[in-house]
């Protein structure tokens, strides 16, 4: 391995750390806990394999969305929006599901509140997949 | 002809036992059109069925949307349900004309459905059900609710709302109180039933109604509701278009209906208050004079859901006022002012998605009146039941390969009368008992 590669190497993973570290930064992962039990644990696990009746959402953060939970069958309208879940689209679709995502399979009325999707969003940040 | 006589049970059997081959499958589907268009199994929406979980509301409050874009051909569906009923005393004459006394097979109705969304994207969906009757051998318009949903914010809290074409007051409900979706669950065209119903349970496929309806969140875990609705009585071809006759009221019908929900976990509790109003018109006659009826009730449902079972408690009652202003001058009732109330208590649990068992506790009390009720010694409609269903679902949890959308129900049903048409015996003035109506229903509901 070039020196050039080995610095582009930890730029990206320095990279992948702020990205993975903003939300935790942004929103607080213990409120989050509390509003994923409440408005999220009905219908998703947080183990890989938990699905229910939507998909875990074990290590979905920082990755494509509808690519995760093996087993689950996502929605042609989720799987067709080639989205990644970042901060800015957990946001979005948070906010308003079935506005900003027409057709998927999740009926919900979306969290209001910016800072209770940041926490959430932090709490997603701290679920690994494996 | 949807009759099945004894002398078919054999093809019933071979039904049944060709169902129970195909329950040995996998991966699960269950109501038909909205798992085809969702994927989710039918307990994603239902505690069996028709009651249903906070995914079922939130799928309806929604528009019936989620998981869709257009219609699709999976958005049709076939139901039937197919049953034997047994009366504790033969009825003379036949449990309904061309049937024998007793024990009988019958296909008692078979429907087509259509469920999901129109356009998604405006949040624009339906659930259409037109029905066969195979008891009176007549088709029609069945539940029917073509709604518009959206999403906003409203006081920074999110809010659905939306509006509704439908054709049965109660019909767009969240909750299984109501009659359109709540006890019982599984009648009996067969059997006997009260002399009386309030308004609010009569009125189902004989009204078309506009109305609006908001939903919001006013925490993370509490919801109001309010809903209203203008409905009015189908004009006299239509009516007969559809299959449901003519039926005339006077006037617009106004209804509407009030909730609030708390839910913790999968849980909640709700408790909520309904109303109702109109003028039916007893002649059947265009124009001449009506009646005026008004129908308040209060309802509640708490209801518990783990990954192994789910219990729910229902109660509802009702006050109707009669005014029989119409029915009076025309010498068929005694007063002037009547009333009617009904109470139902429901409790069901569910184990594994499979077993299901529903107990319901049913009473309707009104006034004395000879003449309105002229099949009573007493002259009163008084009538309580205990009901008792037990049933197998084997597709909540895995439909057929062949089917994975199918979905079915077998049931074992009885229902107790300690009295019926106003006394425990002697009711008719005849000797005939309460417990002479005592019925068995048994059977498959099948959806495909």
């Amino acid at each position: 391995m070039t020196s050039m590669s080995k610095l582009f190497g930890l730029a990206t993973a320095m990279l992948m750390l702020a990205g993975a570290s903003s939300a935790l930064a942004a929103g607080d992962a213990t409120k989050g806990a509390g509003v994923f039990q409440s408005q999220c644990a009905m219908c998703h696990g947080v183990t890989p394999g938990a699905n229910g009746i939507g998909p875990s959402l074990a290590g979905i953060y920082g990755k494509p969305a509808a690519s995760m939970a093996a087993g689950y069958e996502y929605s042609a309208a989720l799987k067709g929006a080639k989205l990644v879940w970042d901060d800015a689209s957990l946001d979005k679709f948070l906010a308003a599901p079935q506005s900003y995502v027409p057709g998927t399979k999740m009926p919900y009325a979306g969290l209001p509140d910016a800072g209770d999707r940041a926490d959430v969003i932090a709490y997603l940040a701290t679920l690994t997949g494996k | 002809m949807a009759r099945v006589s004894i002398t078919r049970l054999p093809w019933t059997v071979v039904a049944l036992a060709l169902t129970g081959y195909l329950a040995d499958t996998n991966a699960a589907h269950a109501i038909p059109a909205f798992a085809a268009q969702t994927g989710e199994p039918c307990s994603a929406c239902h505690i069996g069925f028709p009651q249903l979980t906070p995914y079922g509301r939130e799928f309806k409050l929604e528009g019936y949307v989620a998981g869709g874009m257009f219609p699709d051909f999976k958005n049709l569906a076939l139901m039937s349900q197919i049953g034997f009923t047994h009366v504790q005393n033969k009825v003379p004459g036949g449990l309904a004309p061309n049937y024998p006394s007793n024990n009988a097979w019958s296909v008692q109705q078979t429907s087509i459905f259509y469920g999901g969304a129109l356009d998604a994207k405006i949040g624009l969906g339906a659930f259409i059900q037109a029905t066969y009757n195979g008891i009176g051998h007549s088709f029609s318009w069945d539940n029917t609710d073509i709604r518009l949903a959206r999403l906003t914010t409203f006081l920074k809290k999110p809010l659905f709302y939306g509006f509704t074409f439908n054709n049965n007051p109660g019909v767009t409900d969240l909750w299984n109180t109501p009659p359109a979706w709540g006890y019982p669950f599984l009648p009996d065209s067969l059997g006997a039933g009260p002399p009386a119903a309030v308004q609010l349970a009569s009125l189902g496929g004989k009204v078309m109604g506009l109305g609006a309806y908001g939903a919001m969140n006013i925490t993370l875990s509490d919801l109001l509701y309010a809903e209203a609705n203008v409905y009015q009585s189908l004009p006299n071809n239509l009516g007969h278009t559809l299959g449901v006759g003519y039926n005339p009221i006077s006037g617009a019908i106004p209804y509407g209906r009030l909730a609030w929900q708390h839910s913790w976990a999968n849980n909640s509790f709700e408790l909520g208050a309904i109303g109702l109003q109109d003028n039916p018109i007893p002649s059947g006659v265009s124009h001449d004079p009506a009646d005026h009826m008004t129908d308040l009730g209060v309802d509640s449902q708490l209801q518990f859901i783990s990954s192994t079972y789910a219990l729910s408690l229902q109660a509802a009652y009702v006050h109707e006022w009669q005014h029989l202003s119409a029915t009076y001058a025309a010498g068929n009732s005694s007063n002037l002012n009547d009333s009617l109330d009904t109470i139902t208590l429901t409790a069901s649990y569910l184990l594994h998605q499979k077993y299901g068992i529903t107990e319901t506790y049913s009473n309707i009390v009104g006034s004395s009146d000879a003449l309105a009720y002229s099949g009573s010694a007493n002259g009163k409609p008084n009538t309580s039941s205990f009901t008792t269903e037990i049933d197998y679902y084997p597709w909540n949890n895995g439909g057929p390969k062949i089917m994975p959308w199918a979905n079915a129900k077998f049931f074992v049903e009885a229902i107790i009368f300690p009295t019926f048409s106003g006394r425990s015996s002697n009711y008719d003035g005849a000797g005939a008992s309460a417990n002479a109506n005592n019925t068995l229903f048994t059977g498959i509901w099948l959806a495909f």
